[in-house]
C-alpha cells in the first residue's frame, strides 16, 4: 500500500473516530438556550421589607393610632402624616382632597386579609366559598355595585384624595368579590397615587367609574402564589374611566398588568410589567394612548381587543411566549397605530385578527416564530418600515389575495440596491404559495427548504406575472432601521 | 493515464495481481472473502490514485470552508445552527451529485479498458465484484465525505465550543449514509446500463429527480389532495435526499430548520424510521444490482 492510500484511511478513521467520541464524551445537553438577551432594570420586588414599628398617623399635630380615625379627623386639604405599620386596617376616604404621605419609609396600610393562605386552599373555588366557574370572567364582569368589598384594604370615596409613599398590602384572595389594594369610587375623580407600593393583593387598584386619575412610579405586586392566573386580580383595573394617566408603574404577580375596560382617554406610559398573563389588555377602550411600555415574560406582551383609536407607540414586548403568545395581540381593534414597537422573541410578534384599517410601521419584530401573523378577517392593513429580524417565519397570512408590505426590512432577503436610494430592486415573497400550502397541511413543513420549496419561491419572487396568494415586498429596504443586534448579547 | 499504470505498485507489483493471487485459493467461504477483499483494496487503490478521494475531498472542504467564512459574522448557538443548515442545503445539492458522479462508471467503466472481462473470467461471482466494487469505492467517498466537512469542526468548536460536536457529528454522519445512498444508486445504474454515456445521462436524471422534482411532485400532491397521514412519510422515506434533510435538520432549533423537530413531530416519521430507510437506501440498490449484474452481457 502507498502512503496516500493508507494516509487517506487513517485519517478518515480518525476524523470519524474523533468525531463519534467527541459527541459521545460532551453529549447533548439538550439545554435550550435564550436566543435573545434582554435584561431590563426592573425593582427587585422580593427585597420589600415591611417595618414592624407600631403605626402613628397625625393630622394637625394630633396623633392617632389608627388610619381610620385620623382620615375622619382631618379637614378637606389636609395632610395626614403617617409612620410605622398599622396592622389589621380597613379604611375608607371620604374626605375630599386629603393627602395621606409617610415621613419615615413606607408607612405600611396592611389588610392582614392575604396572610392567612399564600394560595387559594382549593381548586376549584375561590377561598371564602363563593361559587366557582366564572373565574377567567371576573375581570370582564360589569361590577354591579360601586362599593369595594370587605377585605379591600383601602376606599376611596372623595374626590381630590392623595396617596405619596405609603405602602399598601394584605388585600383578600378573591377575585370574584375584586378584593382590592385600592379601590376608588364614582366619587373619587382627580385620585392620585404616586411613589407608593401595593403588595399581595388581588386586585392593585380599582378604578370605579372615575375619572381624571393620576397613578406615578408605583410598584404594584399581587399574590403571587395563586394559579392558575385566572384566579388572580388585575394589577390597575379601569372600570368605566376616562383620562387616567399612568406612568412609570412596576407590575408584577398579578393576572393582568393594566386592564382597561370601557376606559377611554387614558393614556399608560413608561410602565414595566412581567410575569403576568397579559400585561396590558383592552377591552371595549377607545382613544387610548399606550406609550413607552415594557412588558416581558408574560402570556402575552400587549392584548389589544374590541377598542378603536389607539396608539401603541414605542412599547417593548420581549419573550412573552404564552400558549398563544403574542408580542401584541390586535383582535376586534379598528383605527389604530402601532408604530415604533419592538417585539422580540414572542410566540408572534404581532397577531392581528378581524381587524380593520390597522397600521403597522417602523416596528422591530424579532426572533419571534412568526413575525407577524394576519388572519383574513383583516383588511387595510398598512404594513411598512418595520424590520423583520430571524423570526422562524417572518410573516404569515392565509389571505387567498396577495398583499403588498412595501418598503420593510427582512433579514432573510437577498436585496441589490442599485441606484442607492437604500430600497432594493428586488421584490421579495416572505410568505408565498407553499407557506400557504404547509399552513393548510401542517405536515407538508417537512418539505421547508427543499430545493422544490426554494424553486417555487425563486419563481414567484422572479416573476411577478404569478400573482400567487401571500405577501411581497416590492421595495424592501437594505438596512435595518433599527438596532437589532443589541438583543443578542455580547 | 492508462488502467495498467494505475494499477502499478510503487515496487512494480500489479495491484491486479493481488486479485489473481486471491484467486488461487481452493474455492472454501474463507477464500471467497479473500478474493473479496483483494477486490475491495484494488478499487480502492484506483480511486485513491485516480485523484478521486483528493478531488471529492477538496470539494466538500471548499463549500464547508467557504460557508464557514460567509456565516463568520453571527455568533452563539443561534449562528452554529445556521451554519449547519446551511451546510445541509448545499449539501443536499453537492452530496449527491458527487456521489452519483463518483459512482455512474463503478461497473460500466471497467468495460472500455477490458478490465471487467478479466475480472468477471476470475472465479469469483459477478454479485462480488460488484459488492467488491461498491465497498472499495464507498470507503474513498466515506473518507472524503468525512474530512471535507470534519475539517470544519476544529473552527466550529473554536467559535461555538465543544458543545456544537453531537450536532455536527449527527450531520457529518447523515452526509455518509446519504452520499452512500446515491452511490449505490449509481453502481446499480453502472452495473445495467450497456455504455458509460447512458451511465452518465442516467445518473444525472436520478440527481434531478431526487433533488427537485419529487418534491415538487409531492409538494402538488400534498397541495391538490387530501392526502392519509401515511402519505408525506412514504414520500419523504421515498427520497433518500428528503431523509438526510429531515435528519439533518431536526437536531436544529432555529434558522432554516424553523422549529423542525416540532414539524417532525406532527408526522409519523421517528428517528429510526429515518435511519432505516436510509440504510435501506444503501442496501436495496446495491443487491439489485449485484443480481442484475448476472444478467450483464459483455
Amino acid at each position: 500500500m502507498g502512503t496516500l492510500e493508507t494516509g487517506f484511511v487513517a485519517l478518515s478513521v480518525l476524523v470519524l473516530l474523533g468525531t463519534a467520541v467527541g459527541g459521545v464524551v460532551v453529549a447533548d445537553d439538550g439545554e435550550p438556550t435564550d436566543r435573545v438577551t434582554f435584561d431590563p432594570d426592573v425593582r427587585d420586588v422580593d427585597s420589600f421589607e415591611p417595618t414592624e414599628r407600631d403605626g402613628t398617623a397625625v393630622v394637625d399635630g394630633t396623633q392617632y393610632e389608627s388610619v381610620q380615625s385620623a382620615v375622619d379627623a382631618a379637614s378637606p386639604g389636609d395632610t395626614v402624616t403617617l409612620e410605622g405599620r398599622f396592622e389589621d386596617e380597613r379604611v375608607v376616604i371620604r374626605t375630599p382632597n386629603v393627602t395621606l404621605t409617610s415621613t419615615d419609609g413606607f408607612a405600611v396600610i396592611d389588610g392582614g386579609a392575604g396572610d392567612s393562605a399564600a394560595a387559594p386552599d382549593d381548586d376549584d373555588g375561590s377561598p371564602d366559598g363563593k361559587a366557582p366557574g366564572d373565574d377567567g370572567a371576573v375581570g370582564e364582569a360589569v361590577g354591579s355595585d360601586s362599593e369595594s368589598s370587605n377585605d379591600t384594604v383601602l376606599s376611596v370615596d372623595a374626590p381630590g384624595v392623595t396617596l405619596d409613599g405609603v405602602w399598601v398590602r394584605n388585600s383578600g384572595l378573591s377575585a370574584t368579590e375584586q378584593d382590592a389594594g385600592i379601590w376608588v369610587t364614582d366619587n373619587g375623580s382627580d385620585f392620585r397615587l404616586v411613589d407608593s407600593r401595593i403588595t399581595d393583593i388581588t386586585f392593585g387598584v380599582w378604578l370605579h367609574e372615575t375619572d381624571g386619575a393620576l397613578l406615578r412610579n408605583n410598584t404594584i405586586v399581587g399574590h403571587e402564589g395563586v394559579y392558575p392566573l385566572a384566579k388572580r386580580g388585575n394589577g390597575i383595573h379601569l372600570f368605566y374611566t376616562s383620562d387616567v394617566r399612568m406612568e412609570e408603574n412596576a407590575i408584577t404577580g398579578v393576572r393582568d398588568g393594566i386592564y382597561f375596560s370601557w376606559a377611554s382617554e387614558s393614556h399608560a406610559h413608561g410602565n414595566y410589567m412581567w410575569d403576568l398573563r397579559f400585561g396590558v389588555h383592552y377591552m371595549y377602550s377607545d382613544n387610548c394612548v399606550l406609550e413607552g411600555n415594557v412588558a416581558f415574560d408574560n402570556e402575552v406582551g400587549f392584548a389589544l381587543m374590541v377598542s378603536r383609536n389607539l396608539e401603541i407607540v414605542n412599547n417593548t414586548a420581549v419573550n412573552n411566549t404564552g400558549p398563544s403568545g403574542h408580542g401584541i395581540q390586535v383582535l376586534q381593534i379598528d383605527d389604530t397605530v402601532i408604530n415604533g414597537n419592538k417585539l422580540v422573541g414572542n410566540v408572534h410578534g404581532v397577531h392581528l385578527d378581524n381587524s380593520q384599517r390597522i397600521t403597522l410601521e417602523d416596528n422591530l419584530l424579532m426572533e419571534n416564530r412568526r413575525g407577524a401573523h394576519i388572519t383574513s378577517g383583516t383588511r387595510d392593513a398598512e404594513v411598512h418600515g418595520n424590520s423583520f429580524v430571524h423570526n422562524d417565519r417572518q410573516a404569515f397570512t392565509p389571505m387567498r389575495a396577495q398583499k403588498h408590505w412595501d418598503g420593510n426590512y427582512w433579514s432573510d432577503a437577498r436585496s441589490a440596491d442599485l441606484t442607492g436610494d437604500g430600497t432594493s430592486e428586488i421584490r421579495h415573497r416572505p410568505e408565498g404559495l407553499v407557506e400557504v400550502i404547509a399552513y393548510r397541511n401542517p405536515e407538508a413543513a417537512v418539505f421547508t427548504n427543499s430545493p422544490a420549496f426554494d424553486a417555487v419561491r425563486m419563481a414567484e419572487s422572479s416573476f411577478p406575472i404569478l400573482e400567487s396568494p401571500g405577501v411581497v415586498d416590492n421595495r424592501p429596504l437594505v438596512e435595518a432601521e433599527h438596532d437589532w443586534r443589541r438583543y443578542y448579547g455580547d | 493515464m492508462t488502467a495498467a499504470e494505475l494499477l502499478e505498485d510503487e515496487d512494480g507489483v500489479s495491484a491486479g495481481e493481488t486479485v489473481f493471487e486471491a484467486s488461487e485459493g481452493n474455492g472454501t467461504i474463507v477464500d471467497s472473502g479473500r478474493r473479496t477483499a483483494a477486490l475491495v483494496l484494488n478499487e480502492y487503490r484506483l480511486a485513491v490514485r485516480s485523484r478521486w478521494a483528493a478531488a471529492l475531498t477538496a470539494i466538500f472542504a471548499l463549500f464547508s470552508l467557504l460557508i464557514l467564512t460567509f456565516s463568520g459574522a453571527s455568533v452563539g448557538p443561534a449562528g452554529f445552527e445556521r451554519i449547519v443548515a446551511s451546510l445541509v442545503n448545499l449539501a443536499v445539492y453537492l452530496l449527491p451529485l458527487a456521489a452519483l458522479v463518483f459512482g455512474y462508471d463503478a461497473v460500466v467503466g471497467h468495460e472500455d479498458s477490458g478490465w471487467l472481462d478479466v475480472l468477471f473470467a476470475l472465479p469469483i461471482s459477478r454479485s462480488q465484484v460488484v459488492i467488491g466494487t461498491f465497498i472499495g469505492r464507498g470507503i474513498v467517498l466515506v473518507g472524503a465525505t468525512a474530512i471535507g466537512f470534519g475539517v470544519s469542526l476544529p473552527f466550529l468548536v473554536r467559535d461555538f465550543g465543544a458543545s456544537v460536536i453531537p450536532t455536527f457529528g449527527f450531520f457529518v454522519f447523515a452526509a455518509i449514509g446519504v452520499a452512500l445512498a446515491f452511490f449505490a444508486i449509481a453502481v446499480l445504474v453502472s452495473s445495467v446500463v450497456s455504455e458509460k454515456v447512458y451511465a452518465l445521462g442516467g445518473v444525472l436524471l436520478v440527481w434531478v429527480w431526487f433533488t427537485l422534482i419529487h418534491d415538487l411532485l409531492a409538494l402538488g400532491f400534498v397541495a391538490a389532495f387530501d392526502l392519509p397521514s401515511g402519505a408525506i412519510v412514504s414520500m419523504i422515506v421515498s427520497n433518500p435526499a428528503d431523509v438526510f434533510r429531515v435528519l439533518a435538520l431536526s437536531r436544529l432549533e432555529v434558522g432554516g430548520g424553523a422549529g423542525f423537530a416540532a414539524v417532525i413531530a406532527q408526522t409519523d416519521l421517528s428517528m429510526n424510521t429515518l435511519l432505516a430507510s436510509l440504510g435501506a437506501w444503501i442496501v436495496l440498490p446495491t443487491a439489485l444490482a449485484a443480481v442484475l449484474i448476472r444478467r450483464r452481457r459483455l
